[in-house]
C-alpha cells in the first residue's frame, strides 16, 4: 500500500511544480517566429541580416514584420532584432535561409550554416537559396498578391514535381555535400522578375563559395543523375529534318534511371554515364506521326542527342570549375580503396576525367490521342 | 497501508472510546428462547407490526407480521384460507403446506424472518410457532437498461430485487452448474449478497477468493453494489475500476459463461463482474451482436479515443508553451492568431475550459432530463461561442476540449469514463509543467500503475499483455465468432474451450 | 496470482529485459560512439552481437550452477565472504554510476532539446520519481514495463523511412580505410551500447525456464542489435562522414528528416516518448543497485528503504555538484572499464567453481 502515498505524492508533486513554474512562461503568442533569415554583405566586414517574422495580430496593415540588423553572427541578429520587436524572437520556426549572390561568392556560407546547424532549435529542414541582388530588397519588397513573405518563400522552395530541377537544398543537404569528400553542393537561385520571385537557375558551389550557375533544363538532368527520383517535365527543341522547322517536344510523368560506371584508375580516369528516361508526350509541334513506332524512334534518337549534349555541357562546365555536384566521386571512390582520399585528390582526378554519356529516352504513351 | 493506519489512529482519537466500550458496536448477538415477551420487547416501537388474535380449530393463535412487507391478500391467500380447512385431523402445519416450524430456542432467526416479510402463527398454548413466507412488496418492474442501452440484443435489465435479478439470469442459464451462494451482509441491514458462478467453468481459486473477501467485510450495510465492489477491489487507491459492473442481463450471462463470478446485492440493480480487465471496460456486449469487422472498428475507436482523450488537450498546452517548433506553418498562423486575444497562459486556459465542460456535465446529469437539455444548449453553444467571441479562449481549444470530452464518454463503463477524465487532468498539469516530457513521464507512470494493477489477483492489463495468445482474438480485433473458441485468459477457466474444435 | 512465487519471469519477460538492458538512451548517440570507423560502423555492431552472444554463454552457464542465487550471492559463495563483499561493493558502485549515467544522458538531452528554459532538476526529479515507482513493483513490474516500452517506442523505426528515401546507399559498401587504432577506439566507446546484457546474472534466479534462458537472452540481444543496425544504416546513408564524426545526437537529425503534414520536428516527440525506454533500462539498473545494497547490508533480505537510499544517491550523483572533469572520467571511462570487468567476471567465477568442485571431489 505504499503506492498510495506515491499516488498522493504524485499529484501534489505536479501541483507544487505548477506553483514553482512562473506563469509568465512565454507561450506561442509571445514568440516572434523568425521564418526567413537573409544574409547580405555589409560594410566593415559584418553581416547584414534581415529577419522576417509573421504577425499574429489581425487588422494589421502588414502581415510580416521585417527587421534588418548589422551584426557578426547569425544568432546575434536574433538578439539585436529582439530590441526592435515586442516579441521574443525564436529561431524554432526558421524555414528559409537566403544568401545574396555577392555574399555567397565572396564570404562563403559555411560559417553561417555551421552556426545554424549547431542550434538544436533550428530545424535541419530549413531551405537554403541564393538571391540575385540584395536579400533585404527581396524580402522587404511588397508582393501584392502574396502578403505573407514567410509563407510565400517557404512554399516556393517546397519540393514540387514541376520545379524538380531545383535541388531543394536544406541545411542538412548543404552540410552533407559540402563536408563529403566526393561531391559539391548546389542550391536554388532566386531572382526578382516583374514583381514576383522566380526560381530561375541553380547555383553551384565549390566548397562553401558559390562559383557559377547552371540553367534549368541542364539542372533537371543533373538532378536526375544525382538521385533516382521523379523528374520535372522536360521540354526540348529538336532540330528539324533537312531544313524543316524546329520541333518542340514536352514530356511529362518522367521516370528516370541512371547507371554510372567508372574504371577506378586515378591515372587515366574514365566515367560512363548511362541515363534512361521514360515519359509520355504532352506537346509536340513537329510533323512526325508519334503514334508510329519508326517515327517515334527517330524522335527518340534526336531527343537522346539533345539530352546527351545538355548533360555533357554541364559535365564540362563542372569539370572546368573543378566541382562535382552530381556526386560522381562516390562511384569513383568505390573502386579506389585508398586511405588518403581527399576532396583535392578527387578534384584533381575529376579535371582529367574523360566522360562518356549514353542517354536512352523512351516515349511510353502519347496521351489519349493516337 | 500507512495512510490507512494513520487515518485509523486519528479516527480512534476523535471518536471517544468510552461510548464504544459501553455499547460495543458489533456485539455477537446472544440468542434467547422465543417467548411472547421477548418477541414484544424486540418489536417495541415498531408500529407496523400487526399482532392479531385468531382462532384456529378452537385454538387461540397469534398472527404476527409486518404490514409494510406484505399485504392483506397475501395473508388471506397463504395463511387464512388454508387455515379454514383445518380440522382435528388436519393440523395447521399440515394445512399450510409451505409453512415451517420454528425452533423455539432461536429468537434471532425468527426476528430476522419477520423483518424479511414472514408471517408467523404463534400457538400460545402449545408454545408452537409456524412461519410462512408472505413477502410481497412493490418492486420496479423489469425495464430496459437506461444507462447501458444497446440497439440489438435483450433489453431487460436487473432491478432492485435480488430474486428478480437472479431469476433473470437463471432464465438464461438452465443448468445445475450455475451455483448461487447467498450470504447475509451488513451488521445493521442484514442484506442478501449473492455470489453466482458456473461451478464447472469458473476457477475454484477465484471463487474461494471472492467468498473469502465477501465474508471478511464488516460494514453496517450496503446501500448499493458499487460500495461493496470498492471493498472487494485489489487496489482501492487506484482511480481505475478493477471489476466490471453492469445492469445488463446479457453481459452478466456472458461473463458467467466465460468463467467469471457475479456478485449481486439485494436492493441494487447492478451486478459486479469479477475479475475484469482494463480492456473490458471498453467493450460492450453489442460488439458480439455486430459483425466482426464493424465491432473491430468500434473497439479501435473506443481505445484510440481513450488515448486521444487523455493526450489531446495536454498536447495543445505543451506544444503551445514549450514546443512551438512542432507546428507546421499553417497551424502556427492559425493558432497564434486565435491566441492573440487570450489573456491566460495555455495551461490556465485549458483548465478553465475543461472545468466548464465538467461542470456542464455534472449540472446536466443532476437535472431532470428536460432542464438538462437546456443546460447543454446554454453551456455548449452559448458559453462556448461567447467565450471565443470575447477572446477568453481560442476557438481551436474549444474544438479540442469538446472532442476530448466526447471521446471520454466512449467507454461503455461509466466508472472508466470518469477515470479517463480524471487522468486527463494529470496529463494537463504534467504537460503544463514539463511539456511533452512531462506528458510522457506521466504516461509512463500511468502505464506502470496499470501494469501493476490486478483484478482478483490476475493482471489487469490483459489482453494487451496476453495471458494466452488466443486472447488477441478478442481484443481490439474482435475475430469472427467461429474463431472465438477459448475463454478469456483472465478468468483462468477450468474449461478452456467453449466448443469442440474438431467438429465442422 | 504471482505473489509468493520466486520464479516469475516467463520467456517474453526475459527477452525484453535483455533487449532493453543493452542500448538504452545511448542509442541517440550510437553513430557518434562508433564514429571512428565511419561508414563501417554496421560491421562493428554485428561483431558486438557475436561477441555478446559468446560472452553470454559463460554467464548463463555460471548462473545455471546456482539457479537460486544472483551474482551477489555467488560472489560471496565462490570468493569468500570478504572478497565477495568487496566485489559486490564495486559492482554496486558500477551499477549506481550506470543509473546516473543513463538518467543524466537522457535528462541533459531533454533539457537541451525540448525544454531549454528549464534546469535539469525538475526533469530529473520527475524521472526518478517514476523510476522508483517502477522498481517498487519488483522485477516483474520492470519486465512488464520493458515489454511495454519496447512496443511503444519500436514503431518510431518507421520514421527511418524518410532518412532512407533521401539516402546515398553507396556509403554502405565496406571501406577499409580505417586504421586498427580507429577500430579499437570504436570498439571501446561503442561497447557502452552493449555492456548491459550482463545484468541477466542478477535477475537469472527469477526466470521460470532457466534451461532455455540462453536462447531467450540471445533473441533479446539480437533484437537490440537489429534495431541498432537500423539506426546505424540509416545514419550511414543519410549523413556524410563529417556529420557522423561531429554530430553528438545523430538520431535527432534523423528524426528531423521526417516530414509529416500535421506536425513537424518530431524529434521533440521522439525524445519525450523515449522516456519509456530510458526508464526501462534505468529502473532495471536501479533494481540491481537496490539488490546490491540488500546484499551488503541486510544479508540479501528485501528492504524497501534501500531503494529510497539508492534513489537518493543516484539523484545526488546526477544533480550534485560534481566537477565536470570527474563526471567525464566517471561516465566515459569508469563505466566502460567496470562493464568489462563485470562481463569477464563469470569466466573467472566459472574457473573457481571448477577448481573447487575438483578439490571437493578429491577430498572426498
Amino acid at each position: 500500500m505504499k503506492k498510495s502515498i506515491f499516488f498522493l505524492l504524485r499529484f501534489s508533486f505536479f501541483f507544487l511544480l505548477v506553483g514553482c513554474a512562473e506563469f509568465d512562461q512565454p507561450s506561442i503568442e509571445n514568440y516572434g517566429m523568425v521564418g526567413v533569415m537573409g544574409f547580405d554583405i555589409s560594410e566593415d566586414e559584418k553581416l547584414k541580416i534581415t529577419v522576417a517574422l509573421p504577425q499574429a495580430e489581425k487588422n494589421t496593415e502588414k502581415i510580416s514584420q521585417i527587421i534588418t540588423v548589422d551584426v557578426d553572427s547569425p544568432h546575434r541578429s536574433i538578439m539585436e532584432a529582439s530590441t526592435e520587436s515586442e516579441k521574443l524572437l525564436s529561431t524554432a520556426q526558421l524555414r528559409v535561409i537566403l544568401f545574396s549572390e555577392e555574399f555567397a561568392r565572396e564570404v562563403g556560407v559555411w560559417e553561417v550554416l555551421d552556426n545554424l546547424y549547431r542550434d538544436p532549435r533550428v530545424g535541419t529542414n530549413s531551405f537554403i537559396a541564393i538571391v540575385k541582388g540584395s536579400v533585404e530588397e527581396m524580402v522587404k519588397k511588397e508582393y501584392p498578391d502574396k502578403p505573407d513573405i514567410n509563407r510565400y518563400l517557404n512554399q516556393l522552395l517546397q519540393p514540387r514535381t514541376i520545379t524538380a530541377f531545383s535541388p531543394f537544398t536544406t541545411i542538412h543537404h548543404f552540410i552533407r555535400h559540402v563536408t563529403s569528400q566526393v561531391s559539391d553542393a548546389i542550391c536554388p537561385y532566386l531572382e526578382n522578375v516583374d514583381g514576383a520571385i522566380k526560381l530561375t537557375k541553380v547555383a553551384i558551389f565549390e566548397g562553401s563559395k558559390m562559383v557559377s550557375t547552371i540553367e534549368r533544363e541542364d539542372a533537371k538532368i543533373v538532378e536526375s543523375i544525382k538521385r533516382n527520383r521523379k523528374t520535372a517535365d522536360i521540354s526540348y527543341t529538336l532540330p528539324g529534318d533537312d531544313g524543316e522547322e524546329e520541333e518542340t517536344i514536352v514530356l511529362n510523368f518522367i521516370r528516370s534511371k541512371r547507371n554510372i560506371k567508372t574504371n577506378g584508375d586515378p591515372n587515366n580516369p574514365e566515367v560512363f554515364i548511362y541515363f534512361y528516361i521514360t515519359g509520355s508526350v504532352v506537346d509536340y509541334t513537329g510533323n512526325k506521326n508519334i503514334s508510329k513506332q519508326e517515327e517515334r524512334d527517330e524522335i527518340e534518337k534526336k531527343l537522346s542527342k539533345e539530352i546527351e549534349d545538355s548533360l555533357l555541357r554541364s559535365l564540362y562546365h563542372f569539370q572546368e570549375l573543378g566541382v562535382d555536384p552530381m556526386g560522381i566521386g562516390d562511384y569513383f571512390r568505390l573502386k579506389v580503396q585508398t586511405k588518403d582520399w581527399t576532396k583535392e585528390y578527387w578534384t584533381d582526378i575529376l579535371k582529367r576525367t574523360t566522360f562518356t554519356v549514353h542517354v536512352e529516352p523512351r516515349i511510353t504513351s502519347t496521351g489519349t490521342l493516337r | 497501508m500507512n495512510v490507512w493506519k494513520w487515518y485509523k489512529n486519528i479516527v480512534k482519537k476523535t471518536v471517544s472510546p468510552e461510548k464504544q466500550k459501553s455499547k460495543p458496536q458489533y456485539e455477537i448477538k446472544e440468542n434467547e428462547p422465543v417467548t411472547l415477551e421477548s418477541l414484544k420487547s424486540k418489536f417495541q416501537n415498531i408500529d407496523d407490526l400487526i399482532i392479531k388474535e385468531i382462532n384456529v380449530n378452537d385454538e387461540k393463535a397469534l398472527l404476527i407480521y409486518l404490514s409494510s412487507l406484505t399485504n392483506a391478500s397475501m395473508i388471506q391467500e397463504l395463511v387464512l384460507t388454508p387455515l379454514n380447512s383445518t380440522s382435528d385431523n388436519i393440523q395447521p402445519e399440515n394445512a399450510i403446506k409451505h409453512s415451517a416450524t420454528v425452533n423455539m430456542g432461536d429468537l434471532n432467526t425468527l426476528v430476522y424472518n419477520i423483518m424479511s416479510g414472514y408471517t408467523i402463527l404463534y400457538f400460545l398454548n402449545r408454545e408452537f410457532i409456524l412461519e410462512i413466507d408472505t413477502y410481497k412488496v412493490e418492486n420496479r418492474s423489469v425495464e430496459s437498461a437506461e444507462n447501458e442501452t444497446t440497439v440489438m440484443g435483450p433489453q431487460d435489465s436487473f432491478n432492485e430485487s435480488l430474486t428478480t435479478s437472479i431469476s433473470l439470469i437463471k432464465q438464461r442459464i438452465r443448468s445445475f452448474n450455475l451455483k448461487t451462494k447467498i450470504m447475509q451482509m451488513g451488521t445493521e441491514t442484514n442484506d442478501d449478497v449473492a455470489i453466482l458462478y458456473m461451478d464447472n467453468i469458473a476457477n475454484n481459486e477465484n471463487v474461494q477468493r471472492v467468498i473469502r473477501r465477501v465474508q471478511n467485510i464488516e460494514y453496517q450495510g450496503f446501500v448499493s453494489l458499487p460500495i461493496l465492489k470498492q471493498m472487494l477491489e485489489d487496489k482501492p487507491f487506484s482511480p481505475f475500476p478493477q471489476f466490471g459492473i453492469t445492469v445488463r442481463t446479457d453481459y452478466a450471462t456472458e461473463a458467467l459463461l466465460d468463467g467469471r463470478i457475479i456478485v449481486m446485492i439485494n436492493g441494487s440493480p447492478e451486478a459486479a463482474i469479477l475479475p475484469a480487465t482494463f480492456f473490458e471496460m471498453f467493450t460492450s456486449t453489442e460488439d458480439y451482436y455486430n459483425r466482426w469487422s464493424t465491432a473491430t472498428l468500434l473497439r479501435a475507436i473506443r481505445l484510440g479515443g481513450f488515448l486521444i482523450s487523455i493526450l489531446l488537450t495536454s498536447t495543445y498546452i505543451s506544444v503551445l508553451t514549450y514546443h512551438p517548433e512542432m507546428l507546421p506553418p499553417t497551424l502556427l498562423t492559425m493558432l497564434s492568431e486565435s491566441r492573440t486575444q487570450v489573456p491566460f497562459p495555455p495551461l490556465l486556459e485549458v483548465l478553465i475550459i475543461e472545468l466548464v465542460i465538467e461542470i456542464l456535465r455534472e449540472a446536466g446529469s443532476r437535472m431532470p432530463t428536460k432542464i438538462g437539455q437546456t443546460i447543454g444548449i446554454v453551456g455548449g453553444i452559448v458559453i462556448g461561442q461567447a467565450a471565443v467571441e470575447a477572446g477568453l479562449t481560442s476557438n481551436v481549444l474549444i474544438v479540442l476540449v469538446a472532442t476530448s470530452a466526447l471521446l471520454s464518454f466512449l467507454p461503455p463503463n461509466f466508472l472508466m469514463s470518469n477515470a479517463v477524465r480524471l487522468v486527463r487532468y494529470g496529463f494537463i498539469i504534467a504537460g503544463g509543467t514539463l511539456g511533452m516530457f512531462g506528458q510522457f513521464v506521466f504516461l509512463a507512470w500511468l502505464m506502470n500503475h496499470l501494469l501493476n494493477l490486478t483484478s482478483l489477483g490476475s493482471p489487469y492489463m490483459t489482453p494487451f499483455v496476453p495471458r494466452k495468445w488466443t486472447d488477441l482474438f478478442n481484443s481490439v480485433l474482435r475475430a469472427p465468432i467461429n474463431f472465438m473458441v477459448t475463454r478469456a485468459g483472465i478468468s483462468r477457466a477450468k474449461k478452456q474451450l467453449t466448443r469442440p474444435l474438431d467438429e465442422e | 496470482m504471482d505473489k509468493g512465487k520466486i520464479k516469475k519471469l516467463n520467456k517474453y519477460h526475459v527477452i525484453f529485459l535483455v533487449d532493453k538492458s543493452i542500448a538504452g538512451i545511448a542509442l541517440f548517440s550510437l553513430p557518434y560512439f562508433l564514429r571512428h570507423v565511419g561508414v563501417n560502423m554496421w560491421m562493428v555492431l554485428l561483431m558486438f552481437g557475436i561477441l555478446a552472444t559468446l560472452l553470454l554463454y559463460p554467464m548463463v552457464q555460471l548462473c545455471k550452477k546456482y539457479p537460486n542465487h544472483s551474482l551477489f550471492v555467488m560472489n560471496e559463495k565462490l570468493l569468500g565472504k570478504y572478497i565477495g563483499k568487496l566485489l559486490n561493493f564495486f559492482i554496486l558502485i558500477y551499477v549506481t554510476l550506470q543509473v546516473a549515467n543513463e538518467s543524466k544522458f537522457y535528462v541533459r538531452l531533454v533539457q537541451a532539446i525540448t525544454l531549454p528554459d528549464f534546469t535539469i532538476t525538475p526533469i530529473t526529479l520527475a524521472l526518478f520519481f517514476v523510476m522508483t515507482m517502477i522498481v517498487n513493483g519488483g522485477i516483474k513490474s520492470i519486465a512488464r514495463f520493458c515489454i511495454l516500452a519496447w512496443f511503444l517506442t519500436m514503431w518510431l523505426g518507421y520514421y527511418s523511412y524518410w532518412a532512407f528515401s533521401d539516402a546515398n546507399f553507396l556509403h554502405l559498401v565496406p571501406r577499409f580505410d580505417k586504421s586498427l587504432q580507429d577500430w579499437g577506439l570504436a570498439f571501446f566507446e561503442g561497447s557502452q551500447l552493449m555492456l548491459g546484457f550482463a545484468l541477466i546474472m542478477f535477475f537469472f534466479p527469477y526466470i521460470q525456464n532457466q534451461k532455455k534462458s540462453f536462447k531467450h537472452a540471445t533473441i533479446g540481444i539480437w533484437i537490440g542489435i537489429v534495431l541498432m543496425l537500423l539506426i546505424s544504416v540509416a545514419s550511414i546513408v543519410y549523413f556524410s562522414e563529417w556529420q557522423i564524426e561531429n554530430l553528438l545526437y545523430p538520431l535527432l537529425n534523423l528524426f528531423q528528416a521526417v516530414e509529416l503534414s500535421n506536425v513537424e520536428r518530431i524529434e521533440t516527440f521522439g525524445i519525450s516518448i523515449y522516456v519509456l525506454s530510458t526508464l526501462a533500462k534505468a529502473s532495471l539498473l536501479l533494481w540491481v543497485a537496490k539488490k546490491g545494497v540488500d546484499a551488503l547490508f541486510s544479508k540479501h533480505k528485501n528492504k524497501t528503504r534501500h531503494l529510497y537510499l539508492m534513489t537518493g544517491i543516484c539523484l545526488f550523483i546526477v544533480l550534485g555538484p560534481i566537477p565536470i572533469r570527474y563526471q567525464k572520467i566517471m561516465y566515459e571511462e569508469w563505466i566502460i572499464y567496470g562493464g568489462y570487468c563485470l562481463i569477464s567476471l563469470p569466466i573467472l567465477l566459472l574457473f573457481i567453481h571448477k577448481i573447487r568442485n575438483r578439490k571437493e571431489a578429491s577430498t572426498q
